[in-house]
């Protein structure tokens, strides 16, 4: 296990150790420095110099040994510069579907210089480069591979930097509290028997004409169920709860499809949830634990996945969205 | 995976690694031979152009019977015998057959350091500044290559990576200094020939008739020399190099039976000492020899001289590159004179005996000199008369100095005198001594040089090649060693004036380089010269030449007046370990400075400073959230009244400068 090794294993157990936190400013305290192979290799030409300097007695020999020596200990203060002082933190939770890489939203932030060449990843196999410019903020996802469904977060974060002539390299682990959601992966399924045949038994009829399922616009209703009329007439923005044409809204349940396997089954929810709403009907989800009333949009089918994608685990009652 | 990396390649600054190896066959082109520096350029176009235009690397074919053909050209050439330049030819020749497979990151790294080492051993060969500053320009390609590696994407999209270098260059400046000046030199751990193919022009260890003319083509600097005190006249600047006392009826040679070598063993103070006598620096140009060039009669004040018989000195090790060494001169003009004209007696214990060798003359060649010598030893018996009457005899008859003497047959010394009376100074100190030996007096060829060209400003002799002069010494009983020069009989503008004026009118001096005669003879052209020249040595003795020995008087003059009593060792130490806790505390105050000066305007920095008093030297702090005013309050109601008014001044300031609008 040679030098650098050890110190990896060193700096990662500190940094497990560490709590984990959404905001990160990198400092002596968590910045980690070794000379590279690169640069193992420059003090190993150093030293040739230096022999040919001393055996030839040669002044200009020193002189140019002198000077790339100074430049390999000036690396080291430019590459621990290039790091310090940088903020990495992790405010938005990302969301994916199972089967896709896993997004974890990175953002760097450097102040009063730039930070230059910087590799993150989450091991040191896959590192993604990001160069943050001088008082700018770059948000970056990293893509992790794929998980299953459910909640996860950034297990640690690895930000190395070679800067600025590859003799040193920077690093540093960090536990970033960077969430991402993963939904199942939507899979069209086949309904239950005695289900196929129509969606009245299990799910209510709603009326469209029903003058109480107007309501006021509110962020997030679908424009396509705006009475433009009114709009136009009482310069008001009205919504119908349901969908014009007086579609029947759904109820998507547990027991709806023929699997009996529960992966299978969110997956299944999940395809139709994308597809009605595509097709912008209203739906609601009732699977055990869950009860969302039916209603449409896109925060509505963002409730629905993030309650498929949490079924079962311990969080299952948190909001993320 | 092969599209990758080709693409990867695509982000090397491939110009700029092609620019380092012409800077480096730039720097190595004294020595290395032609087919060389035309192959390694032409490899490098070709490996640019397929790079450049077709968008490929070169295919492994190519690649292959390429480097094979090196090989076998380079064995051929070399023979396998270690030499530096073949050492330095063959990593020139590796990395520019690497430049044709650059596959990954570190292939390109380990060019860039095979680069940097051949940049290192450029200076075997050349010390002068402009090539050091070659090599500081090799350094900053060699950099930018680095960066533009470890610098990711962002320098091919904002292209502004010299700011870093020229960060890195500027703090690099300090350390280097002190290194430079406190690392402690040591001696070669062990000893590596240094052996070079390549022919420098100077003086041999033997001369035939028309040798020295051959030196007296080359405008090349031999040496520079600088006097502590008034410098003897032109006339007088004999500069002794080798004694050639053999003599095999054509060719003069040194013997090799110089063994006796004592070592001077004061340690060269860096600068030239003062206490009566004249003392004089001597800056040899590297010419892979050992012999040393010293004024009659010196005495070696520097430790790298070895001193030997016959007055002679050597040096310690071949001068491989530029060399220094010291001697104290006794000025000659207290000896008696003696009546042979142009002669100077000259002293020195060493060389009072004369040996046999010193009579050695064959008798088989030159019939007719012989019979003259018998003729004139019977017309004068006293030896000084016959040498006055000889010496006399070369300005009388009409001798003629000439760079293109005609060619002599075997009995040169005949030819010579008594037919085509041509000759260059060879010709006259040869045939002079020989004469001489015939008659019974002791005497040798001396090699070396005269005169010198004196720049003025810079207060110091440049002694060109075309300097090379060969005169005799002969010994007379009642008066010892003496220094006589028939050419000076023959020529006397060649001794007072230089070879200029002895052969100018004929078209003959530097006939073959018109560049360097133009330099010489157009006063604006050699007020350049002398310029460069000046600056060049001043390079030469600041920094070429620092060594063992200049860093221990200069870490003793330092030392002297606080530590006078500590050993070399210690003081090395403490001025090599001093020198980098300075820097770091200075590095540590500049950065946080700059921290500091950043965050805050003046007003405000005066402010937290007078704060940071009244903490130290009261017990008022003010607390995390108070505001200016009211910790204006609470020291004005506190017992420090002096103190409250300067804090309501600055107070007031502050708020001025806070809410001005």
């Amino acid at each position: 296990m040679n030098l650098s090794a050890i110190s990896e294993n060193i700096s990662r157990k500190l940094a497990s150790r560490a709590p984990r936190k959404t905001e990160f400013t990198l400092s002596q305290k968590n910045i980690y420095i070794i000379p590279s192979q690169a640069g193992f290799g420059f003090i190993l030409l150093i030293i040739l110099m230096l022999l040919t300097a001393i055996n030839y007695q040669n002044s200009l020999i020193y002189l140019f040994t002198f000077f790339l020596c100074a430049l390999f200990f000036i690396s080291i203060w430019l590459c621990f510069l290039n790091l310090n002082g940088l903020r990495i933190a992790s405010y938005q939770v990302l969301e994916c579907f199972e089967g896709e890489l896993c997004p974890y939203s990175v953002q760097l932030l450097s102040v009063s210089k730039p930070a230059l060449s910087l590799y993150l990843g989450s091991n040191k196999q896959s590192l993604v480069e990001a160069n943050v410019k001088k008082d700018t903020k770059e948000t970056l996802s990293l893509l992790l591979p794929k998980t299953r469904r459910g909640l996860h977060s950034l297990e640690r974060l690895r930000i190395q930097s070679y800067f600025p002539f590859g003799f040193i390299v920077a690093w540093t682990w960090l536990k970033l509290d960077a969430k991402t959601l993963v939904y199942p992966e939507p899979k069209e399924g086949l309904r239950a028997i005695g289900q196929s045949s129509g969606e009245t038994q299990n799910t209510q009829k709603l009326k469209a004409d029903d003058l109480t399922d107007l309501k006021h616009y509110q962020q997030g209703d679908s424009a396509s169920r705006i009475l433009w009329k009114q709009y136009a007439a009482k310069d008001q923005l009205i919504v119908r709860n349901s969908e014009l044409g007086g579609h029947n809204s759904l109820w998507l349940t547990w027991y709806s499809y023929e699997a009996t396997d529960p992966e299978m089954k969110l997956r299944h929810l999940c395809f139709d949830i994308l597809d009605f709403n595509r097709k912008q009907q209203i739906y609601g989800l009732d699977i055990p634990g869950v009860h969302i009333k039916p209603s449409s949009g896109e925060q509505h089918k963002r409730r629905c996945l993030e309650a498929l994608a949490l079924f079962g685990s311990k969080s299952g009652g948190e909001r993320f969205v | 995976m092969s599209e990758q990396k080709n693409n990867y390649l695509f982000h090397y600054p491939f110009g700029a690694i092609i620019s380092i190896i012409f800077i480096q066959l730039l720097s190595h082109y004294q020595h290395s031979p032609v087919w060389l520096i035309v192959y390694v350029a032409g490899i490098s176009f070709f490996g640019f152009f397929t790079y450049r235009f077709m968008r490929k690397q070169v295919g492994p074919v190519i690649r292959f019977s390429l480097v094979l053909l090196s090989l076998a050209v380079f064995i051929l050439y070399y023979k396998l015998d270690f030499t530096v330049d073949m050492a330095a030819s063959f990593l020139l020749l590796a990395s520019t057959l690497k430049l044709l497979e650059l596959k990954q990151k570190k292939d390109v790294v380990l060019l860039i350091y095979v680069m940097l080492y051949l940049s290192a051993i450029s200076f075997l060969f050349v010390q002068d500044f402009l090539h050091t500053l070659l090599q500081l320009l090799a350094i900053m390609v060699c950099l930018y290559v680095l960066l533009c590696l470890n610098g990711g994407q962002y320098f091919s999209r904002y292209q502004a990576p010299w700011s870093s270098l020229f960060k890195a260059l500027f703090l690099a400046g300090p350390i280097v200094l002190i290194c430079f000046l406190f690392f402690p030199r040591i001696a070669p751990l062990w000893s590596i020939p240094v052996k070079t193919q390549s022919a420098t022009t100077g003086m041999t260890d033997f001369m035939s008739p028309g040798d020295i003319a051959e030196l007296a083509k080359s405008s090349e600097r031999a040496f520079r020399a600088s006097f502590s005190q008034q410098a003897p006249a032109q006339k007088d600047l004999y500069w002794r190099g080798l004694v050639l006392d053999r003599f095999d009826g054509r060719t003069w040679r040194a013997s090799a039976t110089n063994s006796s070598y004592k070592r001077f063993n004061k340690i060269d103070q860096g600068r030239l000492y003062d206490h009566g006598e004249n003392a004089y620096e001597v800056m040899l140009e590297p010419n892979n020899q050992s012999w040393v060039y010293a004024l009659e009669p010196s005495r070696a004040s520097s430790s790298n001289l070895l001193i030997q018989d016959m007055g002679l000195f050597k040096l310690s090790t071949d001068a491989i590159q530029p060399t220094r060494y010291k001697m104290t001169f006794k000025d000659t003009t207290t000896f008696e004179v003696s009546k042979v004209p142009g002669a100077k007696v000259l002293s020195g214990k060493d060389r009072a005996s004369a040996s046999m060798k010193d009579l050695l003359a064959p008798k088989n060649s030159n019939p007719r000199t012989q019979r003259y010598i018998e003729q004139l030893r019977v017309s004068f018996p006293d030896k000084e008369d016959l040498l006055t009457h000889l010496m006399v005899k070369f300005s009388q008859q009409r001798f003629f100095y000439t760079l293109k003497p005609p060619l002599l047959g075997a009995d040169f010394v005949d030819e010579f005198l008594f037919e085509t009376k041509r000759g260059f100074c060879a010709h006259y100190a040869g045939s002079l001594a020989y004469m001489l030996r015939l008659a019974g007096i002791p005497a040798r060829v001396i090699v070396g040089y005269q005169g010198g060209e004196y720049n003025e400003q810079g207060g110091y002799y440049i002694i060109h090649q075309y300097d090379a002069h060969a005169w005799v010494e002969a010994k007379l009983p009642e008066r010892g060693w003496l220094r006589v020069d028939p050419t000076a009989m023959v020529a006397p503008s060649r001794i007072l004036d230089g070879l200029d004026e002895a052969v100018g009118g004929q078209g003959e001096f530097l006939a073959d380089n018109l560049l360097a005669s133009a330099a010489i003879r157009f006063s604006a052209l050699s007020w350049v010269r002398l310029r460069m020249d000046e600056f060049n040595y001043k390079w030469q003795k600041l920094v070429v030449n620092y060594g063992e020995d200049q860093q221990q008087s200069l870490i003793k003059n330092l030392l002297s007046g606080v530590l006078p009593n500590t050993g070399n060792l210690m003081r090395v130490v403490i001025l090599f370990g001093g020198g980098f806790v300075i820097l770091l505390a200075s590095t540590m105050s500049f950065l946080w400075y700059r921290q500091f000066s950043g965050r805050y305007s003046k007003v405000e920095k005066y402010y937290i400073i007078w704060l940071y008093f009244l903490s130290r030297f009261s017990n008022l702090k003010r607390e995390i959230g108070e505001t200016p005013k009211a910790f204006l309050i609470r020291v004005q109601s506190s017992d420090y009244q002096r103190l409250a008014k300067v804090t309501e001044k600055i107070t007031t300031k502050l708020e001025q400068d806070q809410y001005k609008t």
